[in-house]
């Protein structure tokens, strides 16, 4: 979406405040405090990418992505605590347990347009969380899963805080390189032609089924990346982790943020974790204020701060689409 | 030489029969009429052909293999394009972001190179923006390129739309209403576009209520009414004939000699 010099001077924008963020935080009294929270905001950065490519760039609303997470994060963990995985491999089969999951369920899904396909995709989330909760042999059901040891890798320790931010944070950069890469080739093309114009992308030769199981998919294994990374973060997960709360707080950062931007899930995430923290004092109030916002948004910028940013700052120049 | 051949091909909606056992052959080379009066059949025979709606019958053959009932992206692949009625594109998209669209039935990059950013995904793109600016220069709107289709003119918004459907290498162009809406000099361009289109080695087929256009330009000329076809013929002979003339043209109307 911006020429390649903008693209570039972005990229090491963002590489840079990635290196720079943490060390400047760190030692400062609340430091701790402020690595989770980046954290956290890397986590969701990872999975509202991921929601982007589906309902930004693709066209498709998904209120279930939830489950996806949980999905990652159970698979991780139980794969290391009663399969031995080592780290590295139980956060990739984390990832593809999330897309299986998604392709199994999207490829039926999909056949449904627009609201009737967001409503199966919320029964979805309610049904997973369902099956975390009572498979009890296998997940602890509401009791969770405790003692899940810390990612390692290659011998670094991620259990401190400081290296398993710029894990997190590696991982939610990577995560905006891939959906960037993905929306300027001929795969987001056709992604794009879908969420324009379903009988129009069909005329031009896009298998439109095929391309919406594709987005999914992707969209949902990074959602189990995320998970995998949540798991053995917090080292404690259970059902009440993964909930149409999760979903819904997702849909928000992605819209508010800028549907169909590269940056936009940045911005989403950033302003929907921090402002549970500058809401504190009315807490009582987050979540009427968190809906209000969403509304309000939808009615008077629905191209959310992103979209604004852009159009402030292209006319009808070599903007590629 | 017979480049599609359809028999029998039936639609039906419930208990409407939109599409009532048609058949008929398309020449390589002509330019084909498919008139008749609202609510035909036109749009639905298209439809039917090119697999957005699943045929109740009938049988259709491009190049001598079947098609019937492969999906629109299949039958684009085997080179049938279309337009849509109302000059429909990606309005929201530019000019050439339009026509870039249509190279993806013929460009086969998909999410590896897309990830890892390989070279022959780079140079694919880079010629698919190449033909895609080559096409604006046929459709004559190379400096609108970056216009957002929606801001264009109507019969600018037409021509994008065959723009975007020449972009997939068509052997067959099914055309439907590209003229309407369009004002007299407009449709005087737009018919002898059509014939370049023709002169360029693709066949096309004609969906238009015009009928300066249908009889300057169409060698040949299918009626349809009800869903059935009615009449075939050259545009002397539809013309005259009574049947068409009682459900559509009218008593009023002469037949233009096809120009060269």
């Amino acid at each position: 979406m911006m020429a390649k010099n903008q693209r570039l001077a972005t990229y090491i924008t963002c590489a840079v405040v990635a290196i720079v963020l943490p060390l400047v935080l760190s030692p400062l009294k609340a430091g701790n405090f402020y690595l989770h929270i980046l954290i956290i905001i890397s986590l969701f950065t990872m999975m509202a990418s991921g929601l982007n490519l589906l309902l930004g760039f693709t066209g498709q609303a998904s209120i279930g992505h939830g489950a996806f997470y949980g999905i990652g994060a159970y698979t991780s963990a139980l794969l290391v605590m009663d399969a031995n995985f080592p780290f590295w491999l139980a956060f990739l089969a984390g990832g593809c347990a999330a897309g299986a999951a998604g392709a199994l369920i999207g490829y039926p899904a999909l056949r449904l347009k627009g609201i009737s396909f967001a409503i199966v995709t919320f029964a979805v989330g309610e049904l997973v969380r369902l099956i975390f909760v009572n498979w009890k042999n296998l997940t602890r059901g509401q009791d969770g899963v405790t003692d899940i040891p810390g990612a390692t890798f290659l011998g670094i320790d991620f259990t401190a805080k400081l290296p398993m931010t710029y894990l997190a944070l590696l991982f939610a950069l990577l995560s905006l390189v891939l959906v960037d890469r993905i929306v300027n080739a001929r795969v987001g093309k056709a992604f794009i032609s879908i969420r324009e114009d379903e009988d129009l992308a069909a005329a031009t030769g896009v298998n439109v089924m095929g391309y919406k199981v594709l987005s999914f998919t992707i969209s949902t294994f990074l959602a189990g990346l995320a998970g995998s990374l949540y798991a053995h973060y917090m080292r404690f997960i259970n059902p009440a982790d993964f909930t149409v709360m999760q979903s819904m707080q997702l849909i928000a950062m992605v819209v508010i943020g800028g549907l169909g931007t590269v940056m936009g899930p940045v911005v989403g995430a950033v302003v929907l974790l921090f402002l549970p923290e500058l809401l504190r004092p009315i807490k009582d109030y987050y979540y009427l204020i968190f809906g209000l916002i969403l509304i309000l948004v939808m009615i008077f910028a629905p191209a959310g701060v992103m979209g604004g940013v852009k159009s402030l700052t292209t006319r009808y120049s070599k903007e590629r689409a | 030489m017979s480049l599609l051949e359809v028999k029998n091909l039936t639609k039906r909606f419930g208990g409407l029969v939109a599409v009532d056992g048609v058949s008929l052959e398309i020449h390589e080379g002509e330019i084909l009429g498919l008139i008749g009066p609202n609510g035909s059949g036109k749009s639905t025979l298209i439809n039917t052909l090119t697999g957005v709606y699943p045929s109740d019958g009938g049988q259709v053959a491009f190049r001598g293999g079947g098609i019937t009932n492969l999906p629109p992206h299949r039958v684009t692949a085997k080179g049938i394009a279309r337009t849509f009625q109302g000059g429909k594109s990606f309005s929201n998209l530019s000019l050439l972001e339009n026509v870039v669209r249509g190279r993806h039935c013929r460009t086969e990059a998909h999410i590896f190179g897309a990830v890892f950013g390989t070279a022959a995904a780079r140079l694919e793109l880079e010629e698919t923006y190449r033909k895609a600016e080559e096409l604006l220069d046929v459709i004559g709107l190379r400096e609108k390129a970056s216009v957002p289709v929606s801001a264009l003119p109507f019969g600018h918004q037409s021509l994008a739309g065959i723009a975007t459907a020449l972009a997939t290498e068509p052997t067959l162009l099914m055309l439907d209403e590209p003229i309407a809406g369009m004002n007299p000099q407009e449709t005087v361009e737009m018919m002898a576009f059509i014939q370049k289109v023709r002169d360029m080695g693709i066949t096309i087929l004609l969906v238009e209520h015009n009928m300066k256009v249908i009889m300057g330009i169409c060698e040949r000329i299918v009626v349809l009414n009800y869903g059935a076809k009615i009449a075939e013929g050259t545009p002397e002979a539809i013309s005259a004939n009574e049947d068409v003339i009682q459900a559509y043209l009218g008593r009023s109307y002469v037949a233009k000699p096809a120009q060269g």
